[in-house]
């Protein structure tokens, strides 16, 4: 089967009068068509930039693709003008964001919000874009009645749903959902999660899901990348990386949260700051924080290993055979 | 072992435009000294305003507050000042909680100036520095600016500058809400180790149930303002009467591929909490819901030994 996105050794920076940040390094990954991968990381990690770079949105000035590719149905999307670009926004590939209040404009009513994106995309007259929109509200549990309020009329959860209806109204065959349920609480994270879940089965949508939860991962996803310092230092499946977590920063990641039916007297918390990146170290970008690094670890940047069949850890341990 | 703070049937509403918003509705409860107590709920709960209500940093509107023995609803002045010492709280955001034009030391060593307690220069900047020991913060930092740290040694401030006089009884408000999972951990191992050396009482806000399940030894449960579940800390995720507290322990994603749960469904979101109907306040989203429960406000009963549940179907459910 042919990948529907294939991102292949991408590199972004931001550029800043006084610094560099390497905010994406070298990361590949594919999603095969009606998948789900799962970006997990870190405040910081650089999750949102793959995101923004796939969707051109990166800030105009300062970020910029340096190297690598973003192909996604025989196009390279690095390589698209604006203009290209927004033909494919919003129609093949959408994304919802993380904050819905941010997302929707206060001075226009939900129902016109989405009809005026169908009118973007599909050749329909002013009825129909308003009468599909209402029937969008309805698959995600709004009363269609509603299409004429405004954003600020709606609580959180249900603006949420009105940012899931903008992004689903014109069948995209990519969604890109940034921390969707971050904003909410968690009994109204179980009803979006689950209405993307539908949505997403019924439509035959890929999505690419970025959160720092793998209670939401483990809900969601069908293959996971964990992400640390813009880098993907483990790539699998969900059994390859829930039940057989290679890397050090996989590992440490599922020890350091609490759990809901053992008893442990202290969490095992990944020591020292995050890393910096502005200043990444010349190694591995984990070194310093590793509870397994070696010497080599501080001056050899390791490569990607294939452990085992579609199943990727960058480390220096996968390298010399030496993983538990 | 002794209670040191008690609420009695403890009441916060805050005047709108349309009515009075009953934020915090009748909550009695008691945290042993020593003991770390968990209150979850979801936002808009009231969870917030009860510990503000607790530390008189908002006035209540009804029932009482005993702290050490003595009742200490309404407290004003001198009497307020002395009691502040005490009774402390650390805040969610570490970001917006300190004073962005305020060195380290100038933060950490306010307490000690507006209660006059170091006699000397000396002593002053000795106390501060055993605090920034205390949290794990390097001394060369003293003279540095909030912004120049990340968010989990920024946290380190705010406990630092709450431990300051020394007090009995802290509210920690979301602490570790803001933070990455690894620093979280890093915070909950401090607060742990803080109230072993120091024998603190701790009063846990939080909306993370495995957070709380692991940091205390009770949890309260709250809905709407009032307190619909209090049970010992791992009890309440084994056993449990309260329709919102399965649901809302059903809703907690997992993170393993091999737990099969059944989810309990619940129907749309929070009522309005201004001029509230009688009855539960749950009963609009609750699928168990009877006519009774519109009608009257079930009691907090004790189902087993420490453990009460505010549903009128808790043992049929």
């Amino acid at each position: 089967m042919e990948a529907l996105l294939k991102v292949e050794n991408l590199v972004v920076h931001y550029e800043t009068h006084n610094a560099v940040v390497e905010a994406v390094n070298d990361v590949s990954f594919e999603i095969m068509p009606g998948q789900t991968l799962g970006l997990v990381g870190e405040t910081g990690a650089g999750k949102t930039t793959i995101a923004l770079a796939i969707m051109s949105l990166l800030p105009k000035y300062t970020g910029h693709i340096i190297q690598g590719g973003i192909e996604f149905g025989g196009k390279d999307l690095a390589k698209l003008s604006q203009r290209e670009m927004r033909s494919i926004r919003g129609r093949d590939i959408s994304m919802i964001f993380q904050d819905p209040m941010s997302a929707l404009n206060p001075v226009m009513p939900v129902g016109e919000q989405i009809a005026e994106l169908i009118r973007l995309h599909q050749r329909v007259s002013r009825a129909e874009a308003a009468k599909r929109a209402r029937d969008i509200l309805k698959k995600v549990g709004i009363q269609p009645d509603r299409a004429g309020e405004y954003p600020h009329q709606f609580s959180g959860g249900m603006k949420q749903r009105v940012v899931i209806a903008m992004a689903l109204a014109c069948n995209p065959k990519l969604l890109i959902a940034d921390e969707p349920t971050t904003a909410l609480d968690v009994t109204i994270q179980a009803q979006v999660l689950e209405l993307i879940r539908e949505l997403k089965d019924e439509s035959g949508t890929s999505m690419l899901l970025i959160t720092h939860d793998l209670g939401v991962v483990a809900e969601t996803c069908d293959t996971v990348a964990v992400i640390y310092a813009g880098e993907i230092v483990e790539l699998g499946t969900l059994e390859d990386i829930f039940d057989h977590a290679a890397h050090p920063y996989t590992q440490c990641l599922f020890a350091t949260i609490p759990s809901l039916d053992k008893d442990v007297e202290r969490l095992q918390p990944i020591t020292g700051p995050a890393v910096n990146a502005a200043d990444l170290p010349e190694g591995c970008s984990f070194c310093e924080r590793c509870p397994k690094a070696l010497e080599l670890c501080r001056t050899h940047d390791p490569h990607r290993v294939e452990v085992s069949s579609g199943h990727i850890v960058k480390c220096v341990l996968a390298e010399q055979g030496l993983l538990d | 072992m002794s209670v040191i703070l008690e609420t009695k049937n403890l009441r916060k509403y805050f005047k709108t435009p349309h009515g009075y918003l009953h934020a915090v509705e009748d909550v009695s409860l008691q945290i042993n000294r020593g003991e770390t107590m968990g209150i979850v709920g979801e936002s808009g709960c009231g969870k917030s305003t009860l510990g503000r209500t607790i530390l008189h940093l908002l006035e209540p509107t009804g029932g009482e507050i005993w702290f050490d023995g003595e009742n200490i609803t309404g407290v004003r002045g001198k009497q307020l000042k002395e009691l502040r010492r005490h009774m402390q709280i650390i805040f969610q955001d570490p970001f917006s909680s300190l004073n962005p034009r305020m060195t380290v030391g100038e933060i950490i060593g306010e307490p000690l100036k507006i209660y006059r307690v170091t006699k000397s220069k000396e002593e002053y900047h000795r106390r501060i520095t055993e605090l920034m020991d205390l949290v794990g913060l390097a001394q060369r930092n003293i003279n540095s600016y909030p912004h120049e740290f990340d968010g989990g040694r920024r946290q380190r401030i705010g406990i630092a500058r709450a431990l300051c006089l020394n007090p009995s009884f802290i509210v920690c408000d979301e602490p570790v809400s803001a933070l990455d999972v690894s620093i979280q951990a890093q915070i909950l191992n401090l607060l742990q180790e803080l109230q072993e050396e120091l024998g603190l009482t701790l009063m846990f806000i939080t909306h993370d149930l495995s957070v709380v399940r692991h940091i205390s030894q009770h949890i309260c449960v709250m809905y709407l303002g009032q307190l619909v579940e209090k049970a010992p800390a791992k009890e309440l995720f084994v056993k449990n009467y309260h329709p919102y507290t399965r649901a809302l322990l059903s809703a907690i994603p997992i993170p393993s591929i091999h737990v099969e749960r059944e989810r309990v469904p619940i129907k749309g979101e929070l009522s309005s909490p201004i001029n509230p109907k009688p009855g539960c306040r749950f009963a609009s989203r609750c699928p168990y819901a009877k006519d009774v429960c519109r009608e009257a406000t079930p009691e907090l009963r004790e189902i087993s030994p420490e453990h009460f549940t505010a549903c009128h179907f808790a043992l049929e459910l």
